[in-house]
């Protein structure tokens, strides 16, 4: 879980829309994701700020060039085909506050669907939080390729972590077992000496956070 | 007979399925029908629907009313093979009427036949099949009424969803009556030994004797049965055919009798779901001559525990080396028992269902990357049965708490804080949960 710098310079048609109403503290209209007419703009703005990855567990969504700036017209950005699925960080927000910028993140659909749902959230890990840094709450374990709590916070702070672990699906079944498909044989290669830590955080194109929590760990 | 291919076109679920059901390259059957085949996938791929293909296009059977008949004009192929005769199964219109249509080819040095002849040569191979095909629904009835015994000695599909296991118990009855008779006889001779002869012991001694011989020997059909069929997996529950015929008529028999392994006879009504299924789908294929028969099995796993499972395909199919073999399963460990190239997985993609295939490139039995005997239950389920989260969300949960305690105990390791309470009992936690979560806890 990277931080996100969730900055709304892309999508501005859809921020002069979200502000009017705070402004003049109308009620957001109901969530009916794709019928809504920013849609698009929020995913691909999303996307772009993400850098094509899972808000939460760093799975591929789409290659970020794909959303960039440069595509973008009048704050607009047209339909497009891309994977995952806009998620209500703090579900509960879902009726009130439908189309809260802060709320919504881009991420995996087996995690939206199956997983996460109306689960709770301590607002912990939560990537756009301001000195968000995933070192300070989260650590790695290389042999089930699961995220753990950093265990040098207080101990309520590591329950609260692993309850977010949880809810956020940073350890769900299909989620930690591509993690350890796609990194393992790259931690072999580093350890066997074929590849060197550099080389291979070059080539990587998701799970960045879980290689350099790994990576600390080598001898 | 048995069945090489089924190709569905633009039919509901199906927009364009094409199941090579003979063996891969590179096997030693290369190119004949397969032996066993297991449908598997989840419900609405059309597993049943495929059984019912088969039973219907080869059989031409009314069967196939349940589906709108119009939508499978020129939609449903069927091929079978028997012998050298190659039969491309189909329905056509005619007028208002469906009438089920073969193409029949022979690789045969035929060519002087007409089309009669020809056709002719193909019956007379077909009439030589004693039991064209059996049909194991899978709501199948325990219904074994013995006043109800259907006479049908001619009989060549068994339709377990309406026929009743009386008939092919019939055979055995009659079987079951002779003996019965030879036995009456002989007790009848050891109570005249024992009155007019004063009992004379050398007689009595001969007639027990070939009592005893009669009843222990192969000639006993309720032994055979016995030995060869029933016992091997009545074991398993605890159980075994009732092999003394201790009754007066035939009506006595009425139906297979089953007794616990203290000899008390268990009556049908107080056996198991599992027992009775297990008998039911059993006994046909013991009784019936089964070279060249096609025997449909739906959701064999009903009502049978795990290690039933395990071990009820190669008991059905050690009966036959040269019947053909359908199963219809929801089970994992089912599907476990077959080659990779057996397998046929339905799923759906694009709304539409397609067979996922298990090898890349040519069809050769080297390139098949998934071959469910190696794999674990678990892997069974994730790898083949698409199963995306084995674990429950509680034993994910746990095994994240688990690990943090490892990283616990490891950071106060470090820091020679072992002799500390908290060690104690962060260790103590540890090993806990590990246990509860069957986990190596070595650290």
């Amino acid at each position: 879980m990277k931080a996100i710098n969730k900055s709304l310079e892309l999508a501005t048609a859809y921020k002069s829309w979200i502000e009017k109403l705070d402004n003049e503290n109308k009620l957001h209209p109901p969530y009916n994701s794709s019928t809504n007419e920013y849609y698009y703009d929020i995913v691909a703005n999303l996307l772009w700020v993400q850098q094509g990855l899972c808000a939460y567990t760093e799975m591929y969504l789409i290659d970020k060039d794909k959303v960039n700036p440069k595509l973008w017209k009048n704050g607009r950005f047209n339909r497009f085909q891309f994977l995952g699925q806009l998620d209500h960080y703090d579900a509960s927000l879902k009726e009130q506050k439908a189309w809260d910028w802060n709320n919504f993140f881009m991420i995996h659909s087996d995690v939206n669907t199956k997983h996460k749902r109306s689960k709770s959230v301590n607002y912990l890990l939560k990537p756009d939080k301001g000195n968000f840094s995933p070192f300070y709450f989260l650590d790695y374990d290389v042999v089930t390729h699961f995220f753990i709590p950093n265990v040098n916070r207080d101990q309520e702070m590591i329950t609260k972590i692993q309850e977010d672990i949880f809810s956020l699906g940073l350890n769900f079944e299909p989620i930690s077992d591509y993690r350890r498909i796609y990194l393992k044989p790259i931690f072999e290669e580093i350890e066997l000496g074929i590849c060197t830590v550099d080389v291979a955080r070059q080539k990587l194109n998701k799970f960045y956070t879980a290689f350099e929590m790994a990576i600390t760990q080598f001898s | 007979m048995k069945i090489t291919r089924i190709e569905v076109k633009d039919v509901n679920q199906f927009k364009d399925l094409d199941i090579d059901l003979t063996y891969p390259k590179g096997h030693a059957k290369e190119g004949q029908p397969l032996d066993r085949v297991c449908f598997i996938g989840q419900s609405g791929t059309g597993k049943t629907t495929l059984l019912k293909f088969i039973y219907g296009f080869s059989h031409k059977k009314e069967i196939l009313k349940e589906y709108s008949l119009l939508k499978l004009i020129g939609k449903v192929h069927v091929t079978e093979k028997l012998g050298n005769w190659t039969i491309r199964n189909s329905i056509k219109q005619e007028g208002d009427k469906f009438l089920f249509s073969s193409d029949l080819k022979s690789t045969n040095n035929i060519g002087s036949l007409t089309k009669q002849q020809f056709d002719s040569a193909y019956q007379s191979n077909l009439d030589k099949i004693k039991t064209y095909l059996i049909y194991f629904p899978a709501d199948m009835k325990y219904d074994n009424s013995a006043l109800e015994i259907e006479k049908e000695p001619n009989a060549k599909i068994y339709d377990f969803s309406e026929d009743n296991i009386n008939k092919v118990w019939n055979r055995l009855l009659e079987e079951i009556q002779k003996q019965q008779e030879k036995e009456l006889v002989l007790t009848q001779k050891i109570s005249s030994i024992a009155i007019e002869e004063n009992g004379n012991i050398k007689k009595l001694q001969e007639a027990i004797d070939e009592l005893k011989q009669i009843r222990d020997a192969r000639s006993n059909p309720l032994v055979n049965l016995a030995i060869n069929c029933l016992n091997p997996i009545l074991r398993h529950f605890n159980l075994q055919v009732k092999t003394e015929l201790d009754i007066k008529t035939k009506e006595d028999i009425g139906f297979i009798k089953i007794m616990d392994n203290h000899g008390n006879e268990i009556p049908n009504g107080l056996l198991s779901t599992g027992t009775k299924q297990i008998i039911l789908s059993a006994l046909p294929l013991y009784l019936l001559d089964l070279t060249n028969t096609i025997i449909l099995y739906d959701e064999p796993e009903r009502s049978l525990y795990p290690d039933m499972q395990k071990i009820i395909v190669d008991y059905y199919t050690s009966f036959s080396k040269d019947a053909q073999f359908f199963f219809a399963t929801h089970s994992p460990i089912i599907a476990s028992c077959f080659e990779p190239w057996e397998i046929v997985e339905l799923k759906f993609e694009d709304g539409y269902v397609i067979q996922e295939k298990y090898f890349e490139g040519e069809r050769h039995v080297d390139n098949y990357s998934i071959v469910p005997k190696y794999l674990t239950y678990d892997l069974m389920l994730s790898k083949v049965f698409d199963v995306k989260q084995p674990n429950s969300d509680e034993r994910n949960m746990k095994i994240t708490e688990m690990l943090t305690l490892k990283r616990q105990l490891e950071q106060m390791k470090k820091q020679n804080k072992t002799d500390a309470v908290d060690y104690k009992t962060t260790f103590n936690n540890y090993i806990a949960i590990g246990s509860k979560l069957f986990w190596d806890t070595n650290m």
